[in-house]
């Protein structure tokens, strides 16, 4: 089980790399997390919702009303021009950290 | 027999009474619950345990509100830090504006404070109309990229505007250092000649931008 905080954390950088890709929605944003991490990495569903209303009050992201095939309501994000240079950061901070750990973890094993 | 309409619309008090309230949340909250329940009785789910499950991975009312309440201080916070500097602004202005209309006339040093309360006043009219006013009309502003002649056009009419906004300012600059005192007719070429300024710099430097529908 991955610790709630980290789930936290890489919350804001998973919605902007899967924005990044395409517009979505918050439903279809969460399954997809389900879907890449094999149900590992698992979001109280509608804790996305206040993280993805945070980051469009930041000017990360927008938004739009639109429809589904079936006529249901839904409200689709996509990433704006800030929201790519944040990503941009998260992508360069979490790569760093994933470094140094990967290094300690070979050295461990010399 | 189990009534899901009836249950959706008691989760839904259940939410209000929490206090989520505003609608935007919840409905995309309600949305997300009927998808849940969809896919959970495609994959051979009753419709009650759809629904008790759907709910259950939602999350607690409480707090998911205690999320929605931090984006909402937040909110609060910066239009309060926006009207106090626009308030500090205005008060900066008083003494001089005071004494401009006594005596026609204002002293350097009141103008030089008369001039940084304006730009507090337009640093927090500027912050605030970014803030709100994508709120109020759901549009937002969009970057135009100019061709090449139409850009040149742009940087040259800037520049225009932008000296002779400098030229206007010269002589209440002038009288200010030899008189320590600026009379009220150099004050308001000095005023208008910082609009001009100001607005040719905006053109020069920023991209035109418009509104996106």
């Amino acid at each position: 089980m991955i610790r709630k905080e980290l789930v936290a954390a890489s919350a804001e950088p998973l919605v902007l790399a899967l924005l990044a890709k395409e517009e979505s929605y918050g439903y279809a944003i969460i399954q997809e997390v389900k879907a890449r991490s094999d149900g590992k990495l698992n979001w109280t569903d509608g804790m996305l919702y206040p993280v993805l209303h945070r980051m469009e009050h930041r000017g990360l992201i927008k938004s739009r009303w639109g429809e589904s095939e079936t006529g249901r309501k839904r409200k689709y994000y996509s990433l704006k021009k800030d929201g790519k240079t944040a990503m941009a950061k998260h992508h360069e901070h979490w790569t760093l950290i994933h470094g140094v750990l990967s290094g300690l973890r070979k050295e461990q094993y010399v | 027999m189990f009534d899901l309409e009836q249950a959706i619309a008691d989760w839904r008090s259940q939410m209000l009474a929490a206090g989520i309230k505003t609608p935007v949340p919840l409905e995309e909250l309600e949305i997300h619950l009927r998808e849940e329940i969809e896919r959970l009785e495609k994959s051979g789910v009753d419709e009650r345990t759809a629904f008790e499950n759907a709910v259950r991975q939602t999350g607690q009312p409480q707090s998911l509100k205690n999320e929605f309440n931090k984006i909402e201080t937040s909110f609060m916070k910066t239009i309060l830090k926006c009207v106090t500097v626009l308030l500090i602004g205005i008060a900066a202005q008083l003494p001089g504006s005071l004494q401009l209309r006594d005596q026609l006339a204002m002293s350097d040093k009141w103008l030089g404070l008369w001039l940084l309360g304006l730009i507090f006043q337009m640093w927090s009219v500027e912050s605030l109309r970014q803030i709100v006013q994508p709120k109020l009309t759901g549009r937002e502003l969009k970057r135009v990229e100019w061709s090449f002649p139409k850009a040149n056009l742009k940087t040259g009419a800037g520049v225009a505007v932008l000296l002779v906004g400098i030229a206007l300012m010269v002589p209440a600059a002038t009288q200010s250092v030899r008189d320590g005192l600026v009379t009220f007719d150099a004050w308001c070429r000095l005023v208008f000649g910082l609009c001009l300024l100001i607005a040719g710099t905006l053109v020069v430097c920023f991209p035109y931008q418009r509104r996106a529908v």
